[in-house]
Order: C-alpha cells, then structure tokens, then sequence
C-alpha cells in the first residue's frame, strides 16, 4: 500500500529532492552540449558542416564507424543471445558465478581490457604462439593494430551491455510456457520462434540499442588497437582537437556525431514501440 | 525445467550439449583476456612477450616506487573519492523524489537523467572543454569531478530508483507514526534497508570515475589521472608496469565485487 | 461498557479529504469514547483506509476538525498525535532485531538506552515473547511478528491504537486467538482501540460500537447488536451478515411482495422492504405451529452443507426464493426438491429505511 501525502505538499518536496541533480544536468550537461550546437551553427562555423559533406575522407570515416558499430552489435548479439538463454537455465548457484564472470569484464577498466588484448594480439602473444605450434602459420602474423583488433576488443568491452539486457528478459519468462508450447505441439524450432524470441525482443532491442549506441563513441580501442589504420569518429574529433587545436571544427564533427546516436537510439525506440505494441509489457512486469 | 513425462531425446541432448559449449566458450572469451594480464605483470623482462621468460616483481615495485604513477592513482581516488560523494548524494535524493510524490512525471524525469548515459563521452568532452575553459576550469581537479559526477549520476540513479522500488514505504510511514522525523525516519530505517544498493550505487560511480579517460583527458592539463597516466604508458612506453597495475585494479574490483555480490545475495543483475 | 467521560478520546467533525477530483471522504462525523473499542467496517474503496491515515496523521483533512482527548491536532504530524499504529503487513523494520523494534518509538521520544529496553522487554512479555527479543523479524512467524508490532505500537502508552487490517494475512485459527489476544491487551489497558477491517464477522466479534462506512461517509454506528439487527440502510444490511431483502407495497396486514408473499411485522413500518436473516427462517416438514408467525410454503432449490450449519435455497411457491440457515444435523437434512415448511416470526422481519443516507454520529 502506498503512502499518501497530501498531494501538493508531496509534489512540493518531491521538486525540492530532485532539483539539485537537476540543477547539476542542467549546467554541466544540457547546457555544455546546447552551447557546442549553437557554436557549430554561428557565423563562419556553420561553413565546416558544408567542409565536412564534401571531403571524402570525413564522410569515409563516418560511414566506417557505423560499419564497425554495425558490425560489432551483430556479433555481440549473436554471441549474447544463447548466453542468455544459458545462463537463465542455471541453479541459482550457477547464475551468480555466471554474473560473476560478465560483471568482472564490465567493471574492469576499458584500458585494462584494451591492453589485455593488445598482449593476447601481440606478435608474441598468445594467440600467435598457439597458431604457430598447431602449425597453421611458420611466422607471427599482424594481429593487433588492425580492424579486426578493435572489432574483436569492442566486441569483448561491449558484450556484458548485449547479454544483461537480454538475460533480464530471458530470466522473466515463465519456464512452463515452453513445456506449453511444447504439450501444445510446437517443436523447438516455432518453441523459439514463436514463444522466446517474441518475449525477450525487448531485451534485445534495449541491448542493440546500448551496444550501437556505446560503439559509435569509442575512443579507447580504435586509438590503441587500432595503431592509426582504423579511422573512427571519436579518433577523427580527438585530432582534430588535441593536435590541430581546431576546435570549431572538433565541435562540428561532435555535433554531427551526437545526431548520429540520437537518430540510431530513436529508430530502435521506436521499433521497441512497434514491436511490443499490444503485447504484454514484459520487460518492465 | 522439461515435462516430467517427457523423455529427452537424442536431439534435444545434442542442442543442449551445444548450447553449453558454446556459452562457455563466449565466457572464456570475456575473461581469458583478463587472465593474460597476470603472467606478464610478473615478467622478468621488459619486453611484452607471452609467456614471459623469466618472472619478476619488478613492474609491481616500479609502480610502487614511480612518483607519477603514484601520484596519477592518488588524484584519481581523489577524484573519483568526490564524485562518487556528489553523485550518490545527489542520485539518492532524486531518487526519493521520482519515487515518492512525482509519480507521473518520473518517467519523464529519469529519461532526463539518464541522458548522460548515450552521449559518446568524446562529444561530452569537447562541450565540457569549451565552457570549462570560459570558466577558467581547465586544468582542476575539482573540474574532472564535477563532469565525472555527471556520468556517475546515471548509474547512481538507476541502482537507487530500483532499491526504492522494493523498499516497502509504509516502513518509512510506521517510523514517523512512532515518533520519528522524516529526516530521522530516512536515517534510521530507510537507509539501512537500501545499505546494498547504496554500496553498489557508489561502487559502480567510484569505477566509473576511476577507469574515465576522454574527459579527464581533455580537462586535464599538465598533470594526469590514471587511466590518462595508463593510455600515455601503453601509447608512448608500453612496458609490464601497465600490466602490474592492471592486476591491481582486477584484483581490487574482484574482491569488492565479490562483496557486494555476498549482501546483495543473488540479484546481481542489479549491479549492471 | 464504554467509560464514558466529558471529552472524548477521538473527535471528528465534518471531514473531508479528496484525491484530485476523487471524493475521498464527504463530511465525516465521529466520536470514539476513551477505553472504548470501535471499528471502522467498510468494503474495499470505501475510504476506510483514507480515514484511518487521517486519523493517524498520514493525510490532512481538506476541512474539518480532529481532535484527540479534547485537543486539535487536524494539523499535527503523525509523530505528535501519540498514536499506536499496527500495520497491515505490520512494517516491523527487517534490520532491527524484535526488542529494537519495540524501543524504537521509546527511543525517538528521547528514553534513555536503559529505561527504553526495560520498558520494551515488559512489552514483549505481554505479549509472551520476552524470549524472542534478540531475533529479527523475519525469523518469527506471522502471528508473533504480529504480536510484535502490537507490543511496539502500545509500548509507548499511545492515546490511541490503531489497528489496520491487521489479522488479514493469517490463517483462520491463528486470526481468532490474536483477536481474543488483543482484545484482553486492549482491555487489561483500558485503551482506546480503533480497529479497520473489511471482515463483518470480526468486526461483530470486537467492537463495543462499530461505524460502517462505504462511499466516503459513516453508514451507521452502533453496537453490533444495532448494526446487525436494526441496519439503518440496505448497505448496511448487505454487508453485515447474510440477508433476505424482500421488496414490495405495504398494506395494512402488512408487506406484500411483488411476487405475492404476505409478510406481518410486529411494528408497522412504512419502508417498503423487510429484512430477514437466514438463521430467522425455521425450515420444518410439518406446517409449524405457534403465533405470529409468517408462514410459506416451498421447495429446496439446493443445499450447502457448511460445516456447523446447513444453507438452503428454498423456492417459495408463488414467491421469492429466500436463503435459510440452521443448524446442521445429519439426522433431518433436506434433499433438493423436498417440499418443506418455512416460519418466520414476526418479530424477525425488520424494516429497512429506504435511504441509504449518512446516519453520524
């Protein structure tokens, strides 16, 4: 049972709690980034937008980036999805130590993972070794400062943010529904097409969603696994600030970056919308 | 979980067996990584070489003896230490506001405080530079906390928002029908009950700050944080002493983690 | 009996609350006297709760006044009122142990350490669980955290106490020994008790008096007696006991039903509706005999066989079907479609007032 207040007095000192962070976001959050649009768009700066359609090498860059985001939130949701599943199934027991094994990447620093896998990448790392000694290659090859590095790095430092949102979903689903689908006479092939997939697409979406969003602004892997062959937005903002100390040009490039994630984030809310119109609010029961 | 009449039969063996094959491979792949750190944090040489060919403490005693790198980790506990205090302290009470009196607009105000969480944190950098240098803040401490309590908020409010949801408030209620001010009411009964999720709240703030690069990268001048002190050293340098200090920082997240885990007995997922 | 004083414990006086456009409460009137036991009957949603909250001091009255022992307290905190309050689902703080729950309220009222655990201990003895003081609640069953709560809210010597619902989550057996347990605490305390239930049948076991409330107003206060035998409104009727109502024209032998039964009352009332209770009904093989009684003919429609009593529907032949209850005995019990006699006295078929209006205090 809920408590009551009188409503107005409830209302009153409600405001009085949230306003301090709101104060807060409001000037050292909504306020900053405001600041960056309005910049990009007086005067001269509004010319680097036109600079920025017309080079080549800028729109080559942008469009790797959602290439790399686009790639990696596949993998990620095809390596997530039966995880999931997986780890819904355990004992109690088995669930913690499963959690316990996701949650340790998702805490640890991104530079210590970013390194990690520069020493599991490096020419005499591990994974070069164990391939010269199953004979598959006589000399070490590239691993590391390629694309394939910082796929394979986001693809680890992202994976926790696919598989909780869809382990969430997952865990909610009464497990009798599949022993009914299965009395009903479903095989398990329409048991997942037809009972888990349309209960946890919430929980995917949410986790395309996090990952697509989280990947189209890393910094860390592309400018250390990377080695400077693998062009992102964030590394192109970077330079653009910290060595040709070109601000209006770094605010711009942000600008278009944040449009990008806002119309990626928007799309999947409203597939979220159109997917789960009608049925039975899953995720948020 | 199958109809106890059910017999299971061969496939279904096989899909299982898959199944489970495949997960452990997908968790060998989330912490193997991890692992490797551990061998070549005790190499003997500094060369980054798997498995080293001697072994050594020597990286960990270069950490510990190194004026900067000891001096990057002290600022950003420092840092970390303050945002973390601005971040709970201000997360827990819109959290009491969104889930007492302002029920209808608490979605619409979580959104809005959950904002930070989808901007890259290299836009948010470049804004924050540019009204941080109109202010003269550039190059502070006290300017990467301020930001870096921005980001933790987030996380802060969603660990707190979903404590306060179970917290059964008619407990809050029979405090102040007992005798209790609301303030005290709040101090003695409701904070205690939520201890787990305000740990966990602070926990996942204080790492937040901690391991942030971007920001601190661009706000900070001369001097450096660690994970700034960490991408110098893997960039410019990279020799074992990164890898000491990543098992240090494994180490240290393990054993709170495992903490946390023990009082928050089985709702881990809360901690994501 | 109710002592009966110059001031009362608790006085309310034309209160009224609403939730944004939701009357709440319309103009409650009430007063409860000191040592006395009343409990505030109603259905779900019938404001009950709301006035148990503005009582406790959880909601203040849009107007109105309350007053505790003579005193205005409409405005006063729930802290200032010096009300004992037992929950529904008790709010015993899962982090203290028992014996720190129940010096809490002590120790909010600045008792030393000392003198607050004393105190307490003795609480928890009345209510036989001195042995438990070192357990946290959740190691207690359902009737002990009860007991608990109930030695926290009276610890403190509260004006008042005030019982929400508080036997609804236990088990039949266990909800009738705390009912007789904290109707000996109540009184061996001689404190004022106000008890909030939807349950009729506790609510007739309880109180001294009991205010029926439904719609956001007091439907009737009166003893258990009054409100059983004498409700003032069809409301009243329904929700206490069970209840044939039966409807018609009145003429001067007496009421006439649409459907043709001739009903004769003691008293001639002008109402237009009778009620009568089922256990009134006697239900014979034999045409009964005796005076004043009505008389009926009819046919068992079904039975319930309940236990310590038997239900029947009876058909009444040109008539309505009327519920009947007696006592069960396995010796003469009625088959479906037995024809049967049926007698109710006179004196049983009371008048129910047409208008379900505010009957205060």
């Amino acid at each position: 049972m809920n408590l009551r207040f009188q409503a107005t007095k409830a209302r009153t000192s409600s405001l009085v709690l949230v306003s301090p962070a709101l104060v807060l976001l409001g000037l050292l959050f909504f306020y900053p980034i405001l600041l960056l649009f309005f910049t990009t768009l007086e005067g001269e700066n509004i010319g680097n937008y036109a600079q920025v359609v017309n080079s080549g090498t800028s729109m080559q860059v942008f469009l790797n980036t959602l290439r790399i985001a686009a790639i990696v939130t596949v993998v990620d949701l095809v390596l997530a999805y039966p995880l999931a599943i997986y780890i819904s199934r355990l004992s109690p027991a088995g669930k913690a130590i499963a959690l316990f094994l996701v949650l340790i990447p998702l805490w640890t620093s991104q530079l210590v993972r970013t390194y990690a896998w520069m020493v599991l990448l490096g020419r005499q790392g591990p994974i070069n070794n164990m391939l010269i000694w199953l004979g598959v290659i006589d000399a070490p090859i590239r691993l590391a400062n390629s694309e394939f590095a910082v796929v394979a790095g986001m693809t680890h430092i992202l994976l926790p943010y696919m598989l909780l949102p869809i382990y969430n979903s997952v865990s909610k689903i009464d497990n009798s529904l599949f022993d009914a689908a299965r009395g009903l006479g479903a095989g398990a092939f329409s048991t997942f097409t037809r009972v888990l997939v349309p209960l946890s697409i919430q929980g995917v979406l949410a986790g395309v969603s996090l990952v697509l969003v989280l990947s189209l602004g890393v910094f860390i892997m592309p400018a250390l696994l990377g080695g400077g062959r693998v062009p992102v937005i964030a590394l192109l903002i970077e330079q653009q600030a910290g060595s040709f100390l070109n601000w209006a040009m770094a605010g711009t490039l942000s600008a278009i970056l944040m449009v990008i994630v806002m119309i990626t984030f928007l799309i999947i809310k409203f597939a979220t919308r159109m997917f789960v119109r009608g049925r039975i609010d899953v995720a948020s029961t | 979980m199958s109809h106890p009449l059910s017999r299971l039969k061969a496939s279904e063996w096989l899909s299982r067996g898959l199944l489970s094959a495949f997960s452990w491979l997908v968790f060998l792949f989330l912490v193997a990584p991890l692992l490797v750190v551990v061998p070549i944090s005790f190499s003997g040489g500094s060369y980054l070489r798997f498995p080293p060919d001697s072994y050594s403490v020597r990286w960990y005693e270069t950490y510990f003896t190194s004026q900067s790198w000891i001096d990057a980790t002290l600022l950003s506990i420092l840092v970390g230490v303050v945002a973390t205090i601005l971040s709970v302290a201000l997360g827990f009470l819109f959290a009491l506001g969104i889930t007492r009196g302002l029920r209808s607009w608490s979605g619409t105000l979580e959104k809005v405080a959950l904002a930070p969480m989808i901007v890259p944190s290299i836009v948010y950098s470049v804004s924050m530079y540019s009204l941080f240098s109109d202010l003269g803040l550039v190059g502070t401490w006290y300017g990467i906390a301020l930001a870096h309590t921005v980001l933790c908020l987030p996380f802060v409010i969603i660990i707190l928002t979903a404590g306060l949801k179970e917290y059964d408030i008619d407990q809050e209620t029979a405090a102040i029908g007992l005798g209790a001010s609301r303030l005290v009411a709040i101090r003695r009964i409701t904070i205690p009950q939520i201890r787990s999720s305000l740990l966990s709240a602070a926990f996942l703030a204080f790492i937040t700050s901690f391991d942030e690069l971007v920001v601190a990268m661009f706000l900070s001048s001369t001097f450096g944080t660690l994970p700034k002190k960490m991408f110098d050293n893997i960039r410019l340098q990279i020799d074992p002493t990164i890898a000491a200090v990543s098992v240090l920082e494994i180490v240290m997240i393990v054993i709170v983690m495992f903490v946390l885990l023990r009082m928050n007995k089985g709702k881990a997922s809360r901690l994501a | 009996m109710p002592d009966l004083r110059n001031t009362s414990a608790l006085k309310l006086e034309s209160i009224r609350k609403t939730f944004g456009r939701v009357d709440a409460l319309t103009s409650i009137n009430l007063e409860v006297n000191a040592g006395e036991f009343l409990t505030i009957l109603g259905p779900s949603g019938s404001g009950k709760t709301t006035l148990l909250r503005l009582i406790a001091g959880f909601v203040t009255p849009d107007s109105g006044r309350l007053a505790i022992f003579g005193k205005d307290m409409t405005m006063a905190s729930a802290g200032k009122r010096e009300i004992g309050m037992v929950f529904q689902h008790y709010a015993l703080f899962p982090h203290l142990t028992v014996l720190e729950n129940v010096m809490f309220p002590l120790e909010m009222r600045k008792h030393s350490r000392r003198d607050a655990a004393d105190k307490a201990s003795a609480a928890l003895a009345a209510v036989r669980l001195d042995a438990f003081g070192d357990r946290y609640p959740k190691q207690l069953s359902g009737g002990q955290q009860q007991r608990v709560a109930l030695a926290r809210a009276v610890v403190f010597e509260p004006k008042l106490l005030l019982l929400d619902e508080p036997f609804s989550a236990l088990d039949r057996r266990l909800r009738e020994s705390m009912q007789r347990e904290v109707k000996q605490l109540q009184a061996s305390l001689n404190l004022t008790t106000i008890f909030i239930t939807h349950d009729q049948e506790e609510a007739l076991v309880m109180s001294d008096r009991i205010a029926v409330i439904d719609r956001g107003t007091i439907q009737q206060l009166g003893t258990p007696n009054e409100i059983y035998y004498h409700p003032r409104s069809i409301t009243v009727a329904q929700f206490i006991g069970e209840s044939n109502i039966l409807e018609g024209t009145e003429t001067p032998e007496g009421l006439r039903t649409s459907s043709g039964m001739l009903l004769r009352r003691a008293s001639p009332s002008t109402s237009g509706r009778v009620l009568v209770r089922p256990e009134a009904i006697r239900i014979t093989r034999e045409p009964a005999t005796g005076g004043a009684t009505n008389q009926f003919k009819g046919k068992i429609a079904s039975r319930t066989f309940v236990g310590g009593f038997t239900i029947y529907q009876v058909d009444v032949y040109g008539g309505d079907t009327l519920t009947v209850r007696c006592l069960a005995d396995e010796g003469s019990m009625f088959e479906a479609s037995q024809e049967v006699n049926l007698s109710i006295r006179e004196a049983d078929c009371r008048p129910v007032p047409q208008d379900a209006k505010d009957a205060g205090a």
